[in-house]
């Protein structure tokens, strides 16, 4: 009766041995990517990678970044073309000696020429491969998206995670391909993502490098890009989607030269949504608290009603400001990023299914009413003026 | 007879509904019903309350055995058929939630290893497992089922800040048609607890039990796809093969709690290879039932290894696993509903001169 319990004891060993040999990945076998970038070139997919060099990562708690003592970068990019994505990555492997690993890619490129033509063939493969993750940030870059992943500059590691970092920064609840493919499925809402591109430091002459710099929120309609809003004209948008972080608003000052810069540390809005027959009206109250961050005039904001005025002020700039970008969007851009279309179909299902032939033109025509309601709470440290002897203050 | 607490039984029930449902239907519900598929559970759960109800009226009327016995001995040749019905039908259950498991491991976590390598290392645990009786099958309820739950609740949390609201307006946008017909889908899973009575004797098995159970199950699987209508939304939840996993994917609390899906699945993996175990061990004890003389025990194996065999035969690809949900209330619908309610009608016991 031993040699049964041998054999048996045996036979258990072998499934032991066997669950791990085909999936068995060594961590010096891999090649782990940190930012993939999308571009088209004609009907060919050009896919870049950054991949780590490990062994000029140097020690931990360096954050030092790439240009350092000795000149080596501790990443490269490389980039092939294929006629889909998972062929330009194979030709990528064949001259890769390690396995290119995506799991721990955070962020993806898709340059704006590539944009303009429509983003859905890019993302199939990242829910198809359980490898990949929905986690990662999307972003646009202007220009091809190899040039930005090859920026000299980076106060990071890799330039990778200094995209990354930038895109948790440009907004509260930073979207990810998740939202941004839930967006793109949905009627009545279309994705957004910050833009970027890579741009010379302004450090003085013969020491440029090229670093990244956020250019702007790039506006989708349809699975296309249609235009990358500059921070001026996006404040608006991400205020009214209550992604902006920590908005800052630059008033004139009212007698003499100079500007009053508000900082809003917290912005709540909200959008209600009203039909009228045909119309839609929608109502946009804008709640927040602001304080003085800056003052570059001799005007006191202490003195008598002058809070309650350059609040009076702050609420009509914010309104103009709020206009102006739902106005470029719907107007210009045929985009809808706020999300006007869906905060119908929740309210209003049955009127949604037929507005939703013809959003557009019920999008242009709808009325927008704006209702800031901004508190200044205060000053800062500081109550009046401190370049300006007392005679100068203007009140 | 072995003997298994009430408590333990209605974590049984939980756990038939709750495990191998998860990774199987939610998506075909949200692709059903959009955003209120969180109401289909609760349609198929009135549903199956009814079938409870009946099997439990039947086994009133035999207390101290188990429905497959009473069949048995009350009816000699047409119990032996309705039992021999019974178990084929959990035989294929236990090939399509064998291949489930294979497919999401292959699919999900190890993707060069062979299919038949995982299936045969499953069909080893769950013999094993089902070897062990009633009372192992419980003890190993009571011990990652609760973990499971304890998990899924906290899941809310953990999840807060990718959740939009929003999503699961406007409710009854086309109509309480696309519930039901949801619930119609979901019905074929949550009859699974229906398979209880027949191996569980009324004493063990009561109604309340059943209910308990069936109530806890369903609650989880609410939660569940309640969570992916509001984090992932409808329309990207509908199109994956496994939105709970892509779900718990979701899960980064800053840079430190990243990636808690493999420590989750690997809570979940033995509930479900309990799950497994949990039909196999009916199917054995319906065969014995059916031929005398014959050990339960004994035919596990290789009851076990014919299932490993059906369960590539019988589907093709991942995607007949998709398309047999879509089947497979019919079948549920027999034997949850129009068998017990014939055997309502039918079976009771021998009257007495």
């Amino acid at each position: 009766m031993k040699w049964k319990s041998l054999l048996l004891g045996g036979l258990l060993m072998v499934p032991v041995v066997l669950s791990g040999c085909w999936d068995r990945r060594e961590i010096n076998d891999v090649a782990f990517v940190l930012a993939s970038g999308f571009d088209k070139e004609k009907d060919q997919y050009r896919v870049s990678v950054q991949v780590p060099l490990p062994s000029q990562l140097g020690g931990i708690g360096g954050s030092g970044g790439g240009g350092g003592t000795s000149g080596d970068k501790s990443w490269y990019v490389e980039s092939m073309t294929g006629s889909t994505i998972r062929e330009a990555n194979e030709k990528q492997q064949r001259s890769l000696s390690r396995q290119l690993y995506f799991a721990h890619r955070r962020v993806l490129l898709i340059g704006d020429e590539a944009a303009r033509e429509g983003v859905k063939e890019y993302l199939d493969i990242l829910a198809r491969v359980p490898q990949n993750r929905l986690g990662t940030f999307v972003l646009i870059t202007k220009g091809e998206t190899r040039d930005v992943m090859n920026a000299e500059e980076s106060i990071e590691q890799t330039p990778a995670e200094m995209m990354r970092e930038l895109a948790q920064n440009t907004m509260r609840k930073p979207r990810t391909a998740k939202h941004f493919i839930e967006t793109l499925l949905s009627d009545g809402i279309d994705p957004y993502a910050p833009a970027i591109q890579v741009v010379k430091t302004q450090s003085g002459s013969g020491k440029e490098k090229t670093t990244i710099k956020v250019i702007g929120l790039a506006v989708f309609s349809k699975g296309k890009l249609q235009g990358i809003l500059n921070p001026e004209e996006s404040q608006g948008a991400l205020i009214a989607m209550n992604q902006a972080v920590q908005p800052m608003i630059n008033l004139p000052a009212p007698k003499g030269e100079g500007q009053l810069s508000i900082l809003l540390g917290e912005t709540n809005v909200n959008i209600k949504p009203a039909l009228e027959g045909d119309k839609i009206k929608m109502r946009i109250v804008v709640r927040g608290k602001g304080s003085l961050i800056e003052n570059t005039s001799a005007y006191d904001v202490t003195a008598g009603h002058n809070m309650e005025d350059t609040e009076k002020r702050l609420d009509e700039s914010l309104k103009q400001s709020l206009q102006k970008s739902i106005d470029m969007l719907r107007m210009k851009l045929h985009a809808d990023p706020i999300g006007f279309g869906d905060i119908v179909y929740r309210k209003f299902p049955n009127e949604w299914q037929t507005m939703k032939k013809d959003w557009q033109s019920h999008y242009e025509v709808m009325q927008v009413e704006i209702i800031p309601e901004i508190h200044i709470v205060h000053t800062g440290a500081i109550t009046q003026p401190f370049g300006y002897k007392e005679g100068d203050l203007k009140q | 007879m072995e003997r298994i607490s009430e408590r333990q039984a209605m974590l049984i029930g939980a756990g038939i509904i709750f495990d191998a449902t998860l990774i199987s239907i939610p998506a075909q519900l949200l692709g059903v019903a959009h955003q209120d598929a969180w109401l289909t559970y609760l349609v198929a759960g009135v549903a199956v309350a009814a079938s409870l109800w009946l099997l439990s009226r039947v086994g009133s009327r035999f207390v101290e055995v188990d429905l497959y016995e009473a069949l048995v001995t009350r009816f000699k040749w047409v119990g032996r058929m309705v039992v021999l019905m019974y178990t084929f039908f959990v035989f294929f259950l236990v090939c399509r939630d064998l291949r489930m498991v294979s497919d999401f491991v292959n699919i999900h976590l190890l993707q060069k290893t062979p299919l038949v390598v995982i299936s045969i290392l499953v069909v080893l645990v769950v013999v094993f497992i089902a070897r062990g009786g009633v009372e192992l099958l419980a003890r190993m309820t009571e011990l990652y089922l609760p973990l499971l739950f304890f998990v899924v609740l906290i899941l809310p949390l953990l999840l807060g800040k990718e959740f939009e609201l929003r999503y699961y307006k406007p409710i009854f946008e086309h109509g309480v048609g696309d519930v039901l017909e949801g619930g119609w889908l979901a019905v074929s899973y949550v009859s699974e607890i229906a398979l209880l009575p027949f191996f569980l004797s009324h004493k063990v098995f009561r109604l309340r039990t059943g209910l308990y159970g069936m109530g806890i199950g369903v609650f989880f699987l609410t939660l569940l796809i309640a969570l992916n209508i509001v984090t992932l939304g409808p329309h990207i939840a509908s199109r994956f093969m496994y939105p709970n996993i892509e779900l718990i994917r979701q899960i980064r609390i800053t840079d430190f709690l990243d990636r808690f899906d493999i420590a989750i699945v690997s809570i979940w993996l033995p509930s479900i290879i309990t799950k497994i175990g949990y039909l196999l061990y009916i199917c054995c004890h319906g065969i014995k039932r059916v031929t005398p003389g014959m050990s339960a025990k004994q035919i596990t194996t290789a009851v076990g290894l014919v299932a490993l065999t059906c369960s590539f035969w019988f589907f093709e690809n991942s995607i007949q696993l998709i398309k047999v949900n879509y089947v497979w209330p019919v079948v549920a619908t027999l034997f949850a509903f129009v068998l017990p309610l014939l055997m309502f009608f039918f079976l009771k016991p021998k009257p007495m001169r």
